[in-house]
């Protein structure tokens, strides 16, 4: 069983499909970021995070690993935009989230986690006016980005009493972006035109949280980051210094009702210290991010019990389109399926993204998202 | 349990392959340009000849005499100005001796019964000679002893040998100018040659009433004229085929001047204050370009290099038929500062890389007018080899150069009118350290 799981996470981390994607509201600035959510949380509309040992949101949570194991998490977006030219769609694959624990002892969980702060990863294609002199010729210029800002986590989560946990991570930020524009332009005295650039990120931050299970049928969590300085870099030279943003968040699981689980989160991001990473000018805010889910016992599935989950988010996306602000409403919904009795489960999500309106362009998006959790 | 969380396992991950083998559509920008980034900044600068041009000088009689591929043979009359040309075919060493395999000592040649010159005709590019190129029905050839006392690159006292002494000549219609064709020649010229151990170099001319122009091909065209002649020594006989060939009394022969073509009469050299390409002889005009680093060998990328050049209408010869502008690359160091040799070491830039193709002007060297020669993949060339390996250099030349008499006049750096002289407009792209949003 741990052989054949192994083989099937390895041939889904291999089969890595190019990313792509064109002019967006959700991948301005420095990216989209997924939020850092497993699988689970994603269909419980981010509700169960602060409370999840699969997220890499509170430290404190990794306690509720139990034992030593493994967590993949892949998710393909299929997105369209709409515009008044037209409309576009395109599949951006992400492994947002790879996390692995140890236990040591019972009052002691220790978490590596990398995850996707923000996904830079899109292709725009436009045709454009080349002027010279009295001349004007016209081209066509693809500019692709590739790259991310990563969060490793080191995280330590330790018992105070059996209900009650902390925690605390230390985070490196980091992670590269390779851009590239080609023009190609019809007239052939105009040589093709290709320049390359790689940026790279180095950052730090410190997090802590607790989680509390005042009784058997509730736990409450909270956590918050404190960002250090993030740097970019193009080859080995600093070109943008600004501070790792900042957050905090609250969450709460019930579990009181038999076979149902509701839970519900409120997450506060400081993006605007990311501000001057970018040019002056780049459209960054701070944002909220609240949603909330349920999870019931569903039906049998090869004669094992499936949980079913449904879940709700509201938040803001951290980057702006000329001053406005770019809202992401989702409606989630996923199942799991435990494995070897329990001990291994892969959690299978499907998230409707609506990202509003700006300037007469829409966009929808359909995430799809599957988790692979092992404990031997 | 077991089986089924085996089961329950090999669907999630069949499914999960599906997902991950997916590809996504490439990018439409249907919202650009609203949320594109526009990132380049582009530029436009014209340098001027002051600023551009290291050199730029008319290379009279290039190619040199002697490397044409091709011998134009002509005597014509074309909106009133006359052409002759003539073509010079040396045989300087001849068998003068008879060996057989008898084991006797080689014999001095005594007579000769039949001789003859074969010269191979050039099939033009319509398939044939027609009545633009040979105006009446039938065409003569005619042979002159054109030996002359004289140094090898003393035209002038070969072009005096012409129309004085025939020793040859055949007519040919005009639908049989094709392949080889043989002319006779006096056997007593050429045995008292043989016998004296003289050499013989021979003028080719052609007669018409109406006019004529016929190209026959040379030794570096691959298929040169030969002299084929039956010998006799005492009682053996003897058939002799050479080819062109020549030696020099001081040095080491010049290989190319055993065939060549030579302006018997025709227009002017080109006046000094312009550029000339083609004619007969032809020129051809070079240029050294001194373009400032900071566009060239930096990480400005130059997306478009228009050299300008002002093209001052040529009569002589006029035609409706248009010729060709043609640029080549000069492939030599900065150490070849003479160019003349430097355009010897010219290639045509395809030969390097087809993308390097600079496209031809194809125009009437009759017209007033500005000529674009598009130099931006030249740039490019010449940014990766870096300044000290090649030298920026150019050479423009007619695409019919030594075949046709018109020629390309073009206004130099020195260009009485500024607004005339050369200019160099560059379409750039500065390094833009594009990344952050």
């Amino acid at each position: 069983m741990r052989h054949s799981l192994a083989i099937a996470l390895l041939l889904s981390a291999a089969i890595s499909a190019r990313a792509a994607a064109q002019g967006t509201l959700s991948t301005q600035g420095f990216g989209y970021p997924p939020g850092q959510l497993s699988t689970r949380a994603t269909s419980l509309g981010g509700g169960l995070a602060e409370t999840d040992p699969l997220s890499p949101v509170n430290p404190a949570a990794i306690s509720d690993w139990v034992a030593s194991g493994l967590y993949l998490q892949y998710s393909p977006e299929y997105r369209s935009v709409e515009s008044g030219a037209g409309s576009d769609n395109t599949m951006t694959v992400r492994f947002p989230v790879l996390m692995g624990a140890v236990t040591a002892g019972d009052r002691v969980v220790i978490g590596l986690s990398t995850s996707t702060l923000l996904d830079r990863t899109w292709e725009t294609s436009r045709i454009g006016y080349t002027h010279a002199g009295a001349d004007s010729a016209q081209f066509v210029e693809d500019f692709t980005s590739s790259g991310a800002i990563n969060d490793i986590r080191l995280g330590v989560a330790f018992a105070i009493t059996p209900s009650l946990w902390i925690g605390a991570g230390g985070h490196v930020f980091s992670g590269d972006d390779r851009l590239k524009i080609r023009r190609v332009s019809a007239d052939t005295t105009f040589t093709p035109f290709l320049q390359q650039s790689r940026l790279s990120y180095s950052g730090t931050g410190l997090s802590g949280g607790v989680t509390w299970r005042p009784s058997p049928a509730l736990v409450l969590g909270a956590s918050g980051r404190v960002g250090g300085d993030i740097t970019t870099f193009r080859n080995d030279t600093s070109i943008s210094k600004a501070t790792v943003p900042s957050r905090w968040g609250v969450g709460a699981s019930f579990t009181g009702v038999s076979g149902l689980l509701v839970t519900a989160r409120a997450d506060w991001e400081g993006w605007s210290s990311l501000g001057d990473l970018g040019r002056p000018g780049l459209g960054v805010t701070d944002a909220w991010d609240i949603g909330g889910g349920v999870e019931v016992n569903g039906p049998l599935f090869f004669g094992l019990m499936l949980p079913l989950r449904a879940g709700y988010r509201h938040r803001t996306l951290p980057f702006t389109v000329s001053g406005a602000e770019i809202v992401e409403n989702s409606f989630s919904f996923g199942a799991g399926i435990p494995i070897s009795g329990g001990r291994s489960r892969i959690d299978l999500g499907v998230e409707r993204a609506d990202r509003g309106s700006i300037s007469g362009i829409s966009e929808k998006a359909w995430i799809l998202s599957a988790g692979f959790m092992v404990r031997p | 349990m077991l089986t089924r969380s085996w089961r329950a396992l090999a669907a999630v991950a069949g499914v999960t392959l599906v997902l991950a083998g997916c590809q996504e559509d490439l990018a439409g920008g249907a919202a650009c340009p609203a949320l594109c980034p526009d990132t380049l900044t582009v530029r436009d600068t014209v340098l001027l000849a002051s600023e551009v041009l290291e050199r730029d000088i008319t290379l009279l009689g290039s190619p040199a005499i002697g490397t044409e591929a091709q011998l134009l043979v002509a005597d014509y009359v074309q909106s009133g100005d006359r052409l002759r040309t003539g073509a010079v075919i040396r045989f300087d060493s001849l068998q003068r001796v008879l060996t057989d395999t008898t084991g006797k000592p080689p014999r001095p040649i005594t007579s000769i019964d039949t001789a003859s010159v074969h010269i191979n005709i050039v099939t033009p590019a319509s398939g044939s000679y027609d009545s633009t190129l040979v105006r009446d029905s039938a065409v003569t050839f005619v042979l002159y002893d054109v030996n002359a006392d004289a140094g090898d690159f003393d035209t002038a006292a070969v072009r005096e040998r012409f129309g004085v002494t025939q020793v040859g000549s055949r007519t040919v219609t005009r639908d049989s100018l094709t392949g080889t064709i043989a002319i006779p020649i006096d056997t007593g010229f050429l045995a008292s040659h043989v016998r004296d151990g003289e050499r013989v170099r021979l003028g080719l001319e052609v007669q018409s009433d109406n006019g004529a122009q016929v190209r026959i091909f040379s030794a570096e065209g691959g298929s040169p004229a030969s002299l084929q002649y039956v010998a006799h020594a005492d009682t053996s006989r003897l058939s002799a085929a050479l080819s062109v060939n020549t030696r020099s009394s001081n040095g080491p022969p010049i290989r190319s001047l055993a065939d060549y073509v030579l302006l018997l009469e025709g227009a002017a050299p080109p006046p000094a204050d312009v550029l000339a390409a083609g004619g007969i002889p032809s020129s051809r005009i070079f240029i050294r370009f001194d373009i400032p680093p900071s566009l060239i060998d930096s990480s400005t990328t130059i997306v478009r290099a228009n050299l300008e050049m002002h093209q001052q209408g040529n009569d002589l010869y006029s035609s409706d038929d248009t010729v060709a502008l043609v640029t080549r690359l000069v492939r030599a160091t900065k150490a070849v500062d003479d160019p003349a040799q430097a355009a010897v070491l010219s290639v045509d830039p395809i030969a390097i890389s087809q993308s390097f193709a600079v496209p031809e002007v194809r125009v009437s060297p009759s017209e007033t007018r500005v000529d674009t020669i598009p130099l931006a993949h030249i740039l490019l060339f010449w940014k990766s080899e870096g300044p000290e390996t090649m030298q920026r250099s150019i050479v423009l030349q007619s695409s019919s150069q030594g075949l046709d008499p018109r020629r390309f006049y073009l206004y130099s750096s020195d260009a009485a009118d500024e607004s005339l002289r050369p200019k160099l407009r560059i379409t750039y792209i500065p390094r833009s350290g594009f990344g952050l949003p």
